[in-house]
C-alpha cells in the first residue's frame, strides 16, 4: 500500500465517522434523554446511510477506473457509458411492471439493465472506440434509457409511480435499511475485490491489447470481466440508491494523478476517492434548507458538471498542443 | 540441440497460411514483404497474441502454457502502433515491461537508448520517434529470449536506425533471438537471415545477400535491380493479399 492510499483510507474512515454522527446535536440530545433510542437511530438509520454513501462511492470510483482503463478513455464511467441509466431502467421495470419487491430481485434487475446498456454501448462504439464515438453512444443509451424509465413510470399500473420513485431516481441514501444496504454492498464489494485483481493487466492495457495478449493475458476475457463485474456492482447499488452521476468519472481522474497516470493501479485509490466524494456530498445535503431533502445525486451532478467541463477542456488542450 | 524458436503448422484463417519456422539462439532475423503481406500476422502468431492453429515453442516449452508472471522473460512483442492512451512517464512505461520492479534495469535502458532528458516526460508528449525508443526499451527491459519487433526502425532518424541495429546485435550476442519486421529492404544486410512474407506465407528464407538477389523478392514487391538501387518493375505482377 502506498502512502497516498494510506492517507486516502484514513480520510475515508474519518469522514465515515463524521457522516455517522452528523448532525451531532440531536444525537447528543437523544443520548442524554433516551440512550437506547440513540443507539437504535445510529445502528438502524444512520449506519446504513453511511455504509451506502461509502460503499456506493467506492464502487463508482473503482468501476469508473476499471472502465476507463479497459476502454483507454478518461471519460468512460458508469454514467457516461449509460450503464447507470440502464440499471435504473431495469430496476423500474422489475419494480413497477413485474411487481418485484424482493431487494435481491431488484438488484438483479438493476445489474441486468446495466449489463445490457454496456453491451449495447460496446456493440455501437467498439471496444477501443475514439473518445467521441464512445461519448455519443453512451449519451444515446443514457437518453434512451432515461426516456424509457420515464415512460414505464408514466404508464405504470400504480398512478403514484412517478411520485414514489422521484427521490430514488435522483439518487439518495435516506431511510435505507441495513438489509437494503447489504443487498447493494455485498455484491458490489465482491465485484470490487475481483476487479482489483485485474490491476496489472489493466495497467498493461495502456500498451495496447496486443502487448497485453503477448504477455499472457487474454484482453477479451479481461473486457468481459470488467464489464460484467462493473454492471453487477453498479446495478446492485442503483437498485437501492438510484443513479448517481459524475463520481465514477471524477474519482478515477483524481486517482490517476496519484498513480502517475497508471490506469490499473488507480483502481483502489479511485474507489477510496469515490467513497470520500459521496460521503462529503451526503454530509453537505444535510445542511440544505430545513424541512427539505436534496437528493445527493442532484448535488453530485451540480458540483460535477463544472469539473467535467474542465476535464474536457484540458483534454482538448492536450490533443491540440 | 533444441532450437530457440520452433513454430509448426502455424496458421491464422485468411491471413497466414500454414507456416513452419525454426530459429537458433543468437539469430537476428529480418522479416520483409509487401504491405498487407502478413509480416505482422506472422509476428502476432509467434507471440501467441491470437489463438492460432499450430504451436509455438521457445526452448522446447510451449509458449501458450507460459504464465504471465514468466512471459516477459520468454518473449516480448513491439507492435507497429506507437499509441499510448495515458500520460505515463517514459521511465514508468519502461518499468511496465518488467515482471517485477527493478530500478537499476530501467536506468540501464534509459542510458542505452539515451532517454535521460525525456525520462520524466509523459509518453503522449513525445514525438513518434522518441516514443519508438521508449517502447523498444520496454520490450528489451526483461531480457526476453525471443524479441518480436514490428517495424522498430520506422520513424527513426539515421543515427537511431544504426544505433538500434547495434543494440539488437549486442542483444543477440547475449543469446537472445530477434525477428524484426522491416520496410527498408536494404537494411536486411545487417541481419543474419531474411524471411520474405507475402500473400500470407513465408515465400523465402535466405541469407540477406541471397535474398536481395532473389527473383522471389523482386516479384513479391514488383521491383527490380537498377544501376543505382531499385526501380519499379515494368512487368510487375504484384499481387496483394486479399
Amino acid at each position: 500500500m502506498t502512502r497516498a492510499t494510506g492517507l486516502l483510507l484514513l480520510a475515508l474512515s474519518a469522514l465515515a465517522a463524521v457522516h455517522l454522527v452528523t448532525p451531532l446535536a440531536p444525537l447528543l440530545e437523544l443520548l442524554r434523554s433516551s440512550p437506547d433510542t440513540a443507539w437504535l437511530l445510529l445502528g438502524e438509520i444512520r449506519l446504513p446511510r453511511t455504509l451506502l454513501a461509502l460503499g456506493y462511492g467506492f464502487a463508482l470510483g473503482m468501476t469508473g477506473a476499471a472502465l476507463q482503463a479497459l476502454f483507454a478513455n478518461p471519460l468512460a464511467s458508469p454514467d457516461i457509458t449509460g450503464s447507470s441509466s440502464g440499471a435504473a431502467l431495469g430496476t423500474v421495470f422489475a419494480a413497477y411492471w413485474l411487481g418485484a419487491t424482493e431487494p435481491l430481485v431488484l438488484a438483479g434487475a438493476g445489474a441486468t439493465g446495466a449489463l445490457l446498456a454496456l453491451a449495447i454501448m460496446v456493440l455501437l462504439a467498439g471496444r477501443r472506440a475514439e473518445t467521441t464515438t464512445m461519448l455519443l453512444a453512451g449519451i444515446a443509451i443514457a437518453l434512451a434509457a432515461g426516456a424509457a424509465t420515464s415512460l414505464l413510470l408514466a404508464l405504470a399500473p400504480s398512478p403514484f409511480a412517478f411520485y414514489d420513485s422521484f427521490e430514488w431516481l435522483m439518487g439518495s441514501f435516506v431511510d435505507r435499511s441495513l438489509p437494503q444496504a447489504a443487498v447493494a454492498l455485498i455484491p458490489a464489494g465482491i465485484c470490487c475485490a475481483l476487479l482489483a485483481a485485474s490491476a496489472r493487466p489493466l495497467d498493461l492495457m495502456a500498451l495496447g491489447e496486443d502487448v497485453t495478449a503477448s504477455l499472457g493475458y487474454d484482453p477479451r476475457r479481461i473486457a468481459v470481466q470488467v464489464i460484467v463485474l462493473s454492471s453487477i456492482a453498479i446495478g446492485a447499488c442503483v437498485s437501492v440508491c438510484g443513479a448517481i452521476g459524475f463520481v465514477g468519472l471524477l474519482a478515477p481522474y483524481a486517482a490517476r494523478r496519484l498513480t502517475r497516470g497508471h490506469p490499473g493501479r488507480a483502481l483502489v485509490p479511485a474507489g477510496l476517492i469515490g467513497g470520500i466524494l459521496l460521503l462529503i456530498a451526503d454530509i453537505a445535503v444535510r445542511y440544505g434548507p430545513p424541512g427539505r431533502i436534496i437528493p445527493v445525486g442532484i448535488l453530485t451532478t451540480v458540483a460535477g458538471t463544472p469539473l467535467f467541463v474542465w476535464i474536457v477542456v484540458t483534454m482538448r488542450r492536450r490533443v491540440t498542443s | 540441440m533444441t532450437p530457440r524458436l520452433e513454430a509448426s503448422a502455424l496458421a491464422l484463417a485468411g491471413r497466414l497460411k500454414r507456416a513452419d519456422l525454426e530459429a537458433a539462439p543468437g539469430e537476428l532475423i529480418a522479416v520483409i514483404g509487401p504491405n498487407g503481406g502478413g509480416k505482422t500476422s506472422l509476428l502476432r502468431a509467434l507471440a501467441a497474441i491470437e489463438t492460432t492453429s499450430g504451436s509455438v515453442s521457445i526452448d522446447g516449452e510451449l509458449l501458450a502454457s507460459v504464465p504471465p508472471a514468466r512471459r516477459p522473460r520468454v518473449v516480448t512483442f513491439l507492435p507497429a502502433s506507437r499509441d499510448i492512451a495515458w500520460p505515463i512517464s517514459a521511465r514508468d512505461l519502461i518499468a511496465l515491461g518488467l515482471p517485477a520492479p527493478d530500478d537499476k534495469r530501467v536506468e540501464e535502458l534509459i542510458a542505452l537508448l539515451e532517454l535521460q532528458p525525456l525520462a520524466h516526460r509523459p509518453v503522449d508528449r513525445l514525438s513518434t520517434g522518441e516514443r519508438t525508443r521508449v517502447l523498444l526499451a520496454r520490450a528489451l527491459a526483461p531480457r526476453p529470449r525471443l524479441l518480436l519487433l514490428d517495424e522498430p526502425l520506422s520513424n527513426l532518424d539515421p543515427y537511431w536506425v544504426l544505433r538500434i541495429l547495434e543494440i539488437l546485435r549486442s542483444g543477440v550476442a547475449d543469446g537472445a533471438t530477434a525477428l524484426v519486421a522491416l520496410h527498408d529492404i536494404d537494411r536486411v544486410m545487417a541481419f543474419d537471415r531474411a524471411l520474405l512474407v507475402a500473400d500470407g506465407e513465408i515465400r523465402a528464407d535466405l541469407r540477406p545477400a541471397e535474398m536481395l538477389e532473389s527473383e522471389t523478392l523482386a516479384n513479391a514487391f514488383g521491383i527490380e535491380r537498377a544501376a543505382d538501387g531499385w526501380k519499379v518493375s515494368p512487368r510487375a505482377d504484384r499481387r496483394s493479399s486479399p
